[in-house]
């Protein structure tokens, strides 16, 4: 506890040490969870009051909450399985704590915790507004809200044990000498393989019902207020929390919290066999001597260098490092497995009529931000940060740091374009959308790539952590946060401004030539302005703050 | 080469540097000592950009570093206490890194001989990951004098030398001085100073309160022909006792 304590000392000062930022983090954070907490408020009434559901309305809330369990849970294992190596062996705090007497197990237990807070901080956040909705729609008992809240940490709590344990083994079955490159890239890749293997499931199957057929629509329900999975930690969590409506605990509640305290002292147990010397492995790969040939500058390199200056030797040099290390290129995987799972979703899609595929393409505008802003997240907004011990070296140079953020956007600019424009293009060719959507769909995206890249670089350099005990922490910053905030924002303006030339595709689905008309120009230009803004304020703001920057 | 006037930086509340002024001459080298917390480090991350000065003006070989910090920055080459470069790139290609950010196009064969100067040419092609703290601290070296700087700084120079490598930044520091170029170096070894500096300046409490040659320092201190350097600082820093203690606490890393 005194471990954890220190680190949650650290945390809260760095908090405390910019009020501003706490405190508008704290407004838009309290905005989303109170919105989420009426949505679902208004949903739970809703479908309580509605004649169809009637006597089944419990089991499809049930349902809905295992569903929104399930998914979450899902997530979290995918956070952790990214994540583990770099928390649980990759910290660079683990020096100093595993050279005192500490039992190693202790340290572990503390790493275990902040995987925890870093994979399921953020899913237990959007759990609890859902909760609540639930419970105020539906009069809950008081014991109802404490149940529900353990329930949840303990199912996400679960794949965070299974993710350490797996971590665990790995480091140990891991050749010598490239331990924690061999141990990242597996446990990625099995994190991209579990995000392909659910949906290979095709969950959508269940949903194939058209709501216009009152009796298809109803016997659906009934299918889906059946469908239990009663043999998964998603549905003990719901159970837990239904019986704690009146007050009551669920058998599920214990086996929930017994399977994560079992699963808590299994890995605490094999902490203290394995991970101090596990670490000690994984630390082999440092002196390893990886001798290159000597070779004479690439032309690559020297085009870039002399074609761009300073800014071309960074995107030399970023390439490099991008190109060797594993955290950093291992995003590629997990961006494969999106773009898979989104494919695949797409290509799921029931489109019985050209209107309906039209709808989905202007609506995958905006799920196309979505995924941008995420991505964007995880290899964009930590550039800046990741010039980290070495930032000294960019500050004695005689190096503008304008050109510094320039080469962070345009390094990873090329990524997040092929991305963004190639699930548009898909999109368009999937649903085979009309002429209109068809290219406004890649356009947007396009733009989107830009203006969310921008965001997250620029904030990236207003908020740089140079000193971080692992990459994984950046993503959960304040100033991460807040790019996530203006990226749903500036997704959300996208989608409005293109909401115009979608609902022309849906009145005149066969015209032509509409991005060639006035109209369609000026929706062009007004989306050129809205990208310019969202790129170059960041890049220019986050320039001035780094300038600014005493490290 | 290097003109500070009045220089102060303060982090907060608390005052790092008071009023600071200091000359040099090109073609010296300039130990700048003090006990800890004195504010020789925080004077030289403002001279090397790493800092910005709360007040006062730095001028190196004419360039003012708030005015024109790109100019002043061209002319400077510095070496930290502790070194810390990519992990993942060569020496060699972190040194064309360099190169490239400062546009040198053709250091191709600077970087050969420096690599060669600084005993890594046979490491030259592996991560520096691998390195030991003596090699990064080389390779330091190497990054610091690729531009040729007509300022050389240097903060604890000989943390994490071997004696071979302590040779050879002694001999470092005479030549370039032969060679025109000012060197400022802090170190808590005062043999080491006593041994290549021209001048000595003492700093306590972000005040300059000594500045000269080793006779001139003797003559200040009322000290004999065999009064050593240890002698003269403890003298001039007589007293601080516990201030200087509690005063290391504020100083930045």
């Amino acid at each position: 506890m005194t471990l954890a304590a220190l680190r949650l000392r650290g945390a809260l000062r760095s908090l405390a040490a910019r009020p501003a930022w706490l405190a508008g983090s704290l407004l838009l954070l309290t905005a989303v969870t109170y919105g989420g907490y009426r949505l679902v408020r208004a949903g739970v009434t809703w479908i309580y009051a509605y004649p169809l559901i009637d006597t089944i309305a419990p089991a499809v809330t049930q349902r809905s909450l295992e569903g929104l369990f399930l998914m979450l849970m899902a997530a979290v294992l995918f956070s952790v399985l990214v994540a583990s190596i770099g928390t649980l062996y990759g910290s660079d705090d683990l020096e100093l704590l595993l050279a005192h007497p500490t039992d190693a197990a202790r340290v572990f237990g503390m790493k275990v915790l902040e995987l925890f807070v870093n994979a399921a901080g953020l899913p237990l956040l959007f759990t609890l507004p859902v909760l609540a909705g639930v419970g105020v729609a539906l009069d809950a008992h008081p014991l109802y809200y404490p149940v529900s809240v353990l329930a949840a940490a303990a199912l996400y709590a679960l794949p965070v044990t299974l993710g350490a344990l797996l971590a665990l083994v790995l480091v140990r079955l891991s050749p010598a000498g490239r331990v924690r490159e061999v141990a990242t890239a597996v446990s990625i890749s099995a994190a991209a393989a579990a995000l392909l293997g659910l949906r290979a499931l095709r969950p959508e199957q269940l949903l194939r019902v058209d709501p216009q057929d009152t009796a298809a629509f109803e016997s659906f329900l009934t299918a889906f207020a059946r469908l239990e999975i009663g043999w998964l930690p998603p549905a003990w969590a719901t159970n837990a929390s239904w019986a704690a409506l009146d007050g009551r605990l669920h058998a599920s509640f214990a086996a929930l919290v017994g399977l994560g305290g079992l699963g808590l002292l299994l890995s605490g147990s094999l902490a203290h066999l394995a991970f101090a010397r596990g670490w000690v492995r994984s630390l082999d790969t440092a002196p390893a001597a990886r001798t290159r040939a000597a070779r004479p500058t690439p032309a690559w390199e020297r085009f870039l260098t002399r074609r761009l200056g300073a800014v071309g030797a960074i995107l030399a040099k970023d390439a490099r490092v991008f190109a060797r290390d594993v955290q950093q290129w291992s995003q590629v995987i997990v961006l494969a497995a999106l773009a898979g799972v989104y494919f695949v979703s797409l290509a799921a899609i029931p489109v019985p009529t050209q209107q309906f595929r039209d709808v989905m393409g202007a609506l995958n505008i905006a799920f196309v931000s979505f995924i941008v802003a995420g991505v964007a997240l995880r290899i964009a907004y930590p550039t800046v940060s990741y010039e980290a011990g070495s930032y000294w070296l960019a500050q004695v140079q005689p190096l503008r740091k304008r050109s510094l953020v320039l080469a962070k956007f345009l390094f990873t600019l090329p990524l997040m374009l092929a991305l963004a424009v190639g699930l548009g293009v898909a999109a368009g060719r999937v649903l085979d959308l009309s002429p209109t959507l068809a290219f406004g769909a890649p356009l947007a995206a396009g733009f989107s790539a830009v203006g969310l890249t921008g965001l997250a670089v620029g904030l990236g350099a207003a908020h740089p952590r140079f000193q971080y005990t692992n990459p994984n922490e950046l993503a959960m910053t304040p100033g991460a946060l807040t790019f996530m905030g203006l990226a749903l924002l500036y997704a959300t303006l996208t989608t409005l401004l293109l909401a115009r030339p979608a609902w022309t595709a849906l009145q005149r689905p066969g015209a032509a030539a509409y991005w060639t008309s006035p109209e369609g120009l000026a929706v062009i230009a007004m989306l050129t302005a809205l990208t310019l803004l969202a790129t170059v304020l960041p890049l220019w703001h986050g320039t001035r703050q780094l300038t600014r920057f005493e490290g | 080469m290097l003109t500070i006037e009045s220089l102060t930086k303060r982090y907060g509340r608390t005052l790092a540097v008071d009023s600071l002024d200091l000359e040099t001459r090109p073609g010296e080298v300039l130990a700048l000592l003090g006990p800890n917390g004195a504010g020789k480090t925080t004077t030289i991350r403002c001279v090397t950009g790493l800092a910005s000065p709360t007040s006062g003006a730095i001028r190196i070989a004419g360039h003012d570093t708030r005015r024109a910090p790109l100019a002043a920055k061209a002319a400077t080459g510095f070496v930290p206490d502790r070194a810390w470069f990519y992990p993942k790139v060569t020496a060699r290609e972190l040194l064309r890194y360099i190169a490239g950010v400062r546009r040198q196009h053709d250091a191709e064969r600077r970087i050969e001989a420096l690599l060669e100067r600084f005993r890594l040419a046979a490491h030259a092609d592996a991560l520096t990951e691998s390195y030991s703290h003596g090699m990064r601290q080389r390779l330091a070296f190497c990054a610091a004098l690729l531009g040729d700087p007509q300022l050389f700084i240097t903060d604890e120079p000989m943390v994490g030398l071997d004696v071979q490598g302590h040779r050879d930044v002694k001999k470092l520091f005479r030549e370039l001085a032969a060679a025109g170029r000012t060197v400022i170096l802090t170190t808590h070894t005062l043999a080491v100073a006593e041994e290549v500096a021209d001048r000595i300046a003492v700093i306590d409490r972000g005040r300059l309160i000594a500045l000269g040659t080793m006779g001139e320092l003797r003559a200040l201190t009322h000290q004999g022909e065999a009064a050593t350097l240890e002698d003269l600082f403890l003298h001039l820093t007589e007293g601080l006792g516990e201030g200087a203690e509690a005063a290391s606490a504020r100083e930045p890393a």
